[in-house]
């Protein structure tokens, strides 16, 4: 009998957030209202690399949000050949984002959604394909608050998914 | 010119002198989403707010032609006031009565600064202002 298979089997999820163990940097924490932040550019490696990603986030506010506003999140891709010609031209580090005008280059891929008008934990997931080499993470605060200042306060998982196939 | 860039320049020109060279972030937001005391023209109201305004003893003594214009515009479920006529026939209309004052407000709405200045957002958030100050 024919047993699975993957195409590419390097299954493997990223922490990335603000704290100093983090396998990606992005410091969301202390983010305030209306802000946003990039995360430092992850180069995902040469071809043949996974190109379906899920992504767990869960953060906490420092004060009460505004309930059903949203936390949202974009990736930022960049060529093969040119690892700095980033969508939104948002740069490569983990900074601030510049302008919310950027965002509209950028790729939505979800949003963690104030369910309730309180300091509680909130958690969303998701998946996207994302078929580059290089990727940035990049977020807006919608909340109507303040993202918590502790960094470990904020976590966000990314896993590279492989594809699965049957072997013959 | 960027939402964030026309915000750059309103807080370094300050042209209503509000101080912005001194204030905080949160401060300089909430300064421009504040009602500032000035009104604009609304383009348009729902049909029951305006009929919630009226005083009826005072529409049945109008005349057939006040009663005829004022059955015309309220034909609409929202009343479009964006034809200057619309908006002169109702004031015409209940000029010098006990809801003139009420109907000519209800014919504005007050702004904020923003809004004043032209920004196009609903509401001016902190992390835009620092975004507007990082530039």
């Amino acid at each position: 009998m024919a047993t699975s298979k993957s195409l590419i089997t390097a299954e493997n999820t990223l922490k990335i957030n603000g704290e100093a163990g983090a396998d990606v940097a992005w410091s969301v924490e202390g983010v305030v209202d209306g802000a946003g932040r990039v995360s430092v550019q992850q180069d995902l490696g040469a071809a043949p690399r996974a190109s379906i990603f899920d992504w767990s986030c869960e953060l906490l506010a420092q004060a009460t949000p505004t309930q059903f506003e949203p936390f949202e999140i974009y990736i930022a891709g960049a060529p093969e050949d040119d690892s700095t010609q980033i969508d939104g031209d948002v740069g490569a580090a983990d900074a601030a984002l510049g302008d919310i005008d950027q965002l509209k280059n950028l790729q939505f891929i979800g949003a963690v959604i104030a369910e309730e008008a309180d300091t509680s934990k909130m958690v969303a997931s998701g998946s996207f394909v994302f078929t580059g080499r290089f990727l940035s993470l990049v977020c807006l605060n919608n909340l109507g608050a303040t993202i918590n200042a502790t960094d470990s306060n904020f976590v966000f998982k990314l896993t590279k998914r492989a594809f699965q196939g049957q072997a013959t | 010119m960027s939402y964030i860039e026309s915000l750059k320049v309103i807080i370094d020109t300050d042209p209503l002198t509000r101080g912005y060279g001194a204030m905080a972030n949160k401060e300089i937001a909430e300064s421009l989403n504040s009602l500032n005391g000035e009104t604009r023209n609304r383009t348009d109201i729902p049909r029951g707010e305006f009929i919630r305004l009226l005083d009826f003893s005072e529409v049945e003594v109008k005349t057939e032609a006040e009663r005829s214009i004022l059955n015309m515009i309220l034909s609409q479920d929202v009343i479009d006031l964006s034809p200057g006529s619309v908006r002169d026939a109702l004031i015409s209309i209940f000029a010098g009565g006990s809801i003139a004052s009420n109907v000519q407000a209800a014919l504005k709405q007050p702004i904020s600064d923003a809004i004043s200045f032209g920004l196009k957002i609903s509401k001016v958030k902190e992390g835009h202002i620092e975004m507007a100050r990082a530039i």
